[in-house]
């Protein structure tokens, strides 16, 4: 096969689930050549996963339904392969690397496709030392895999999929849990793909790190294909085509702090408060695994008033998730102090006190009801409070409760969703949520770790407009992030974390906004 | 078993912390046995757990499975499980003091916990430096069907996964404001049980649809022969702990058909 011959190839194809378990699709028609790295984008919801389940041939082997057109790949159709010759010529690369692994240890991993093709051990062998040398990873062979940061993760997914030999790679949104240094691993490794002449496809939101390796984009919304166009077209597409679309930015370089943008209208108020005492204080904090382990976080001091967001950013393993942790009582520190209010509070007294939203934030709800849930935070709260002025007034609370979680829940625009079980919704829906539920149970203040990832334009954007009215009400906001989109659209602050403390800390506005960008790892 | 527990739960914190640590130094154990040799020892250990007349071949089997953990390089972990046997042996012994029958139930309790002990001991030595590959190596040799190898695979697979679901949801219990007390799980055991295993358990079913999708992209449902990466040859330590559980185990089981006094 030359290169230029069709790799991949819709043609009106479809797909409708049996049961709900992804979006149906229609009426799907573009052709993918070798060596060709395509990305399938669009809003939550559009079909994006289900066309790389009619690539990797999940669909029709785990997800019955009814299907029209065809989809053919290198000139067969899907219905005419041997799902062991389509899994060794089309590899997947899953969303969640936690997920996709059969081993413990990442050489075994590695190994596992070829020994399921039944290859001998020492083409196994041969392959294994291939891959890692391909993929420049061969400091990530013979490690536990739990060890491993998400994105040395996702490359071992990677590797291992590569070490079947596939002539095609499907990517099914690989950056959810990645940070940016950990997307320009993998963008470095798709380069590697490309330059071996692979077929690549990715269905992804989040764009920036696809810019130069990408040669088409595909747009596709409800479920079918609005637009087809090369890189270069897709360049040229103004950012307010792009924000209208609902798609991510595709030049970091163009993102803007909202403050920026803005100017300083609604900012005034919170500057105001600036001066004020500080809703949290963090003094001299240390903490560490173990009776002698290294101090993740070491003599950190931190200081942050309410009505402020700051985002918390810093390389992996810096210590944020441990700091995050601590304040939020789950790790008790080994010096050093938090107060809240001015109070200060230990470890067991801020559990529940600090809200941490979690990365999955399919952990935090209880629920059988989205309105159940925000009842819950309430009697959290008052059980809180009620232990702090054993018993004080306690007169009318089931009403007041009543119209308190009405408030939240159209606050949150969550009304429409009060019957439906928590874990129905949309990992959106989730964080939001989550969030609602944090706010509700009485915490003023509130650490997010990730809340962003896997989330599109729309969801992002409604996550950061709570969280400006969380400002509003007097909430002081920590958000770990990667995302630079997200923290340009809703942080006031950037704090640097390194080596267990924050070292640099700036307002983000037009004028730092080329340091932040470093710091988020960007150049 | 009560009693093992409050002191695991008192240690609890610090307990955590060394499997952190080890995250970050992330090495894979120095050495392990060979993974036909552990399950033979796991059946070994089964056999004469209860057989529990000689009390110093129990001890013996502890001891061994120590040395086996410590050869591995988990020495804290060695340690730790020593010290919990102690703990549930003593306390099966004080209570027996005390001449009552509610007592004597928690002795026989603690009995019955220290036969299993063993087997979880060595368990979870073999589980934690076991590699998933190698097992499935050991497994396919001995010609055990293709589906039955990999369910056992993943099952191991499954057992650090599903200790991580947990600690995750009693940590998002914390931090909602519901923390897991010894009064809340008293007071309200049903509520408790709700809101750990609900999530815990729909978390597990989304990751074991993930993983069965990620098992049918890499060729496991293959009508191929499945070979392996690995060669195993047994080395003379493996040999040397083989026949010494052999030989403990031996006494036990022939202690408990009178065979020896």
């Amino acid at each position: 096969m030359s290169a230029g011959d069709i790799a991949i190839e819709f043609q009106e194809a479809g797909h409708s689930y049996e049961s709900v378990v992804g979006t149906s699709a229609h009426d799907v028609s573009f052709a993918q050549r070798e060596g060709e790295c395509v990305v399938v984008t669009g809003p939550s919801g559009c079909g994006k996963t289900t066309l790389t389940r009619m690539v990797n041939g999940l669909i029709p082997a785990v997800y019955a339904g009814e299907e029209t057109g065809e989809v053919s790949v290198f000139g067969r159709a899907i219905a005419g392969w041997e799902m062991d010759d389509l899994s060794c010529a089309v590899g997947s690369v899953f969303q969640n690397p936690r997920s996709q692994f059969f081993n413990l240890d990442t050489t075994s991993e590695i190994a596992f496709g070829c020994e399921n093709m039944g290859l001998p051990r020492e083409e196994i062998a041969r392959r294994v030392g291939l891959t890692a040398r391909a993929l420049g990873i061969e400091h990530l062979l013979e490690r536990d895999i739990r060890a491993l940061s998400g994105g040395e993760k996702q490359l071992v997914a990677v590797a291992s999929v590569y070490a079947m030999d596939p002539s095609a790679f499907v990517l099914d949104e690989p950056t959810a849990a990645l940070d940016v240094r950990a997307m320009l691993c993998l963008r470095d490794a798709i380069k590697r793909l490309k330059a071996a002449g692979k077929t690549v496809l990715v269905a992804e939101h989040r764009l920036w790190w696809l810019r130069g390796v990408a040669d088409r984009i595909v747009l596709m919304r409800d479920g079918t294909v609005e637009a087809d166009m090369t890189a270069e077209d897709f360049s040229r597409m103004s950012e307010q085509v792009r924000e209208s679309l609902g798609l991510r930015a595709w030049n970091i370089t163009q993102v803007e702090p909202r403050s920026a943008r803005a100017a300083h209208s609604a900012h005034g108020g919170s500057k105001a408060s600036y001066g004020g005492t500080p809703a949290l204080s963090v003094r001299g904090l240390k903490a560490r695994y173990g009776r002698r382990g290294p101090f993740v976080v070491d003599g950190c001091d931190f200081d942050t008033v309410a009505g402020r967001a700051v985002a918390l950013v810093g390389r992996n393993g810096a210590g944020k998730s441990t700091f995050a942790r601590c304040l939020a009582g789950l790790h008790a520190e080994v010096e050093g102090e938090v107060r809240i209010d001015g109070q200060a509070l230990s470890a067991r007294k801020r559990a529940g006190g600090v809200f941490l939203g979690m990365q999955e934030s399919g952990y935090q709800l209880f629920s059988d009801t989205v309105e159940g849930e925000l009842r819950l935070a309430l009697d959290a709260r008052r059980a809180r409070e009620g232990r702090a002025e054993a018993g004080g007034a306690t007169g009318d609370i089931p009403d007041a409760d009543a119209a308190l979680v009405k408030g939240k829940l159209a606050d949150f625009g969550l009304e429409a969703l009060r019957d439906r079980h928590p874990l129905s919704l949309s990992g959106g829906q989730r964080q939001r949520l989550a969030i609602a539920a944090g706010s509700l149970q009485g915490s003023r203040v509130l650490v997010l770790d990730e809340p962003t990832s896997g989330l599109d334009r729309a969801n992002m954007e409604r996550i950061a407009a709570e969280i400006e009215r969380l400002k509003a009400s007097g909430h002081c906001i920590v958000i770990i992030t990667h995302d630079f989109e997200f923290a340009c659209g809703t942080c006031d602050e950037i704090a640097h974390f390194e080596a267990g403390r924050i070292v640099e800390r700036f307002d983000l506005d037009a004028s730092t906004v080329s340091r932040a960008r470093e710091l988020f790892g960007f150049g | 078993m009560t009693v093992g527990h409050r002191g695991g739960a008192r240690r609890r914190p610090s307990e955590a912390d060394p499997r952190a640590a080890e995250q970050h130094a992330c090495a894979l154990p120095p050495r392990r046995l060979d993974p036909r040799v552990s399950l033979a020892i796991l059946v070994l250990i089964n056999a004469s757990a209860f057989a529990p007349r000689l009390i110093v071949g129990q001890v013996a089997i502890v001891v061994l499975a120590a040395a086996v953990a410590v050869w591995c390089g988990r020495i804290a972990s060695a340690v730790r499980w020593c010290a919990a046997y102690a703990i549930v042996m003593v306390a099966g012994y004080a209570f027996l003091l005390l001449p009552n029958g509610v007592a004597a139930s928690f002795a026989t309790m603690l009995v019955m916990a220290r036969c299993v002990f063993c087997a979880w001991m060595f368990a979870s030595t073999m589980i934690a430096t076991t590699r998933v590959g190698e097992l499935a190596c050991a497994l396919q040799r001995t010609h055990l069907p293709r589906h039955g190898v990999i369910a056992i695979c993943v099952t191991l697979r499954f057992f650090p996964t599903m200790a991580g679901e947990f600690r995750s949801v009693i940590e998002a219990l914390r931090v909602r404001g519901m923390a897991l007390t010894p009064r809340t799980v008293v007071a309200h055991p049903v509520r408790v049980m709700e809101n750990l295993l609900v999530p815990v358990m729909s978390r597990l079913s989304i990751v074991a649809d993930e993983l069965a999708n990620a098992a049918v992209v890499r060729g496991m449902d293959s009508s191929r022969p499945r070979t392996s990466y690995y060669d195993l040859r047994l080395s003379a330590v493996d040999v040397v702990f083989l026949t010494l559980f052999a030989v403990v185990a031996a006494a036990l089981v022939l202690s408990k058909f009178g065979v020896i006094a």
